[in-house]
């Protein structure tokens, strides 16, 4: 993992800021990206301070060109991405029948063609280097039924399809695209009086990061495509 | 955060080559103590000799595990030299690969019994040691065939199947007990390419699968990753 840079949308904070760690540990230049600059900042100040190189740019996966201008700027300045975490993610917490149209647009903008446009920004340089790996952080929901949960399942059920159908299209160019599928992870997604009531039962943000640097280390001949992974201690 | 495998007991069946072999090589390089187990002594023995002269600790016992009474054996015979079982690897499969209309009888029931007779037969024998010692891990290795169909697979596919929601089943009945239970499905049989090419690096290999096992095994405590598909990435010019 040593030198090579890693693209983290969503990394201010929960899973993605602890995949940016975890890469940062393994020797890795990692690349924070998100909407929420004092975060990122903080975030990457820490990885830092415990000697990892980590730098941080605005980007909101919902516009094409913010996209655009920060893959390019990470070239520029940093080099080419050797590994796309797809981690930027939202949701609502709400029954179809109480979903706006606002709602379900945030979401699949979010999700599905956020993961689409940065995708679509590093694919053409990973597919001339033969060389690059695509995590997507998807989620149990891609393939399990919740209340509540109708757009944010869409999205993510379309996200996983959308990797399924780019895995087949490129994997002979020595691109791997790996999605990883968590139920539940204590993150800020969840309001506090849930975090409070499920938290002996949820996974940790550590725990996917973990999970996901074991996966983008195995062999490159070896494409681990799909993981699901549930917490032990039993769905909320 | 992750459990260190060493000290841990497994058995793995179907081990006396392939796959099988492979998992056993390799959890015991972790440490592990291995009871292989097989059909015929004679891939056994060298196995055991194999793991033994690596400095590994491994007994084997001859077992069918589609009959219930070898199962029973292999289980006490373990439990009888390293004390309890931490990890059940169920690895033995049999598959024939021919059209319905052209298949007998014999074949689905020999598959049916050691596809998924078997595996339930193993399980149904380490869950109440594993409950017991509330901790355990259950690997299952299926088959990206237990996800797809393709022509002359409906037998095996159907195992497959079956052995996947077996694992989903048994997965949310005893994870309040912290036992895992991990679903692997290799790609060996790749319906979406008529190249089945011979090319080492186009086709899984068993070390492969081993690895998976131990990346199942090494996972953080609070976490069950209960599926896992590989496939080779396939990338002819690496």
């Amino acid at each position: 993992m040593s030198k090579s840079i890693v693209w983290i949308t969503g990394a201010s904070r929960g899973i993605g800021a602890a995949i940016a760690s975890a890469f940062a540990a393994e020797g890795a230049h990692v690349i924070l990206t998100g909407r929420d600059v004092p975060a990122l900042q903080k975030k990457s100040r820490e990885i830092q301070d415990l000697g990892g190189e980590a730098s941080w740019l605005r980007c909101d996966v919902q516009l094409e060109r913010s996209v655009n201008i920060t893959r390019k700027t990470i070239s520029k300045k940093f080099g080419k991405v050797d590994v796309l975490i797809n981690n930027a993610g939202v949701t609502y917490f709400k029954p179809f029948e109480k979903t706006t149209v606002r709602d379900f647009d945030h979401v699949l903008a979010t999700n599905l063609r956020g993961v689409f446009l940065t995708e679509k920004s590093v694919l053409r340089a990973m597919m001339k280097r033969k060389n690059g790996v695509i995590v997507n952080i998807l989620s149990v929901s891609a393939i399990t039924t919740f209340r509540n949960s109708s757009a944010y399942s869409a999205s993510k059920a379309g996200a996983l399809a959308l990797s399924r159908g780019l895995r087949a299209e490129v994997r002979r160019s020595g691109v791997r695209v790996i999605d990883i599928l968590p139920g539940a992870v204590e993150t800020n997604m969840w309001d506090r009086k849930e975090r409070k009531k499920y938290h002996a039962k949820m996974m940790q943000p550590e725990d996917v990061a973990e999970i996901v640097v074991a996966a983008v280390r195995s062999p490159k001949r070896l494409l681990t495509e799909e993981i699901v992974l549930r917490p032990i201690a039993g769905d909320l | 955060m992750s459990e260190s495998l060493a000290g841990k007991t497994a058995i793995v069946t179907g081990s006396s080559k392939g796959i099988g072999k492979a998992i056993a090589l390799s959890l015991a390089r972790s440490g592990v103590k291995v009871t292989l187990a097989a059909r015929h002594r004679e891939g056994l023995d060298p196995a055991e000799k194999e793991i033994r002269d690596n400095g590994g600790q491994c007994i084997a016992v001859r077992a069918d595990i589609s009959e219930e009474a070898d199962v029973a054996r292999l289980i006490e015979t373990s439990t009888k030299a390293f004390g309890t079982v931490d990890i059940l690897v169920n690895n033995a499969g049999h598959g024939i690969f021919s059209k319905v209309a052209d298949s007998s009888v014999e074949e689905f029931d020999g598959m049916m019994k050691v596809n998924l007779r078997g595996v339930y037969l193993c399980c149904k024998a380490v869950i109440p040691i594993m409950t017991q010692q509330k901790s355990g891990a259950i690997i299952n290795i299926a088959s990206l065939a237990g996800k797809n169909s393709f022509v002359g697979g409906a037998i095996y596919s159907a195992t497959k199947w079956g052995l996947i929601g077996f694992s989903r089943s048994l997965m949310l009945e005893v994870r309040d007990s912290n036992i895992r239970v991990v679903s692997i499905c290799p790609g060996s049989v790749n319906t979406s390419f008529s190249d089945h090419s011979k090319d080492s690096e186009k086709i899984i290999q068993p070390q492969d699968v081993a690895d998976t096992v131990l990346f199942a095994l090494s996972m953080p405590a609070r976490s069950n990753v209960s599926e896992i598909d590989i496939r080779p990435t396939i990338n002819p010019r690496s």
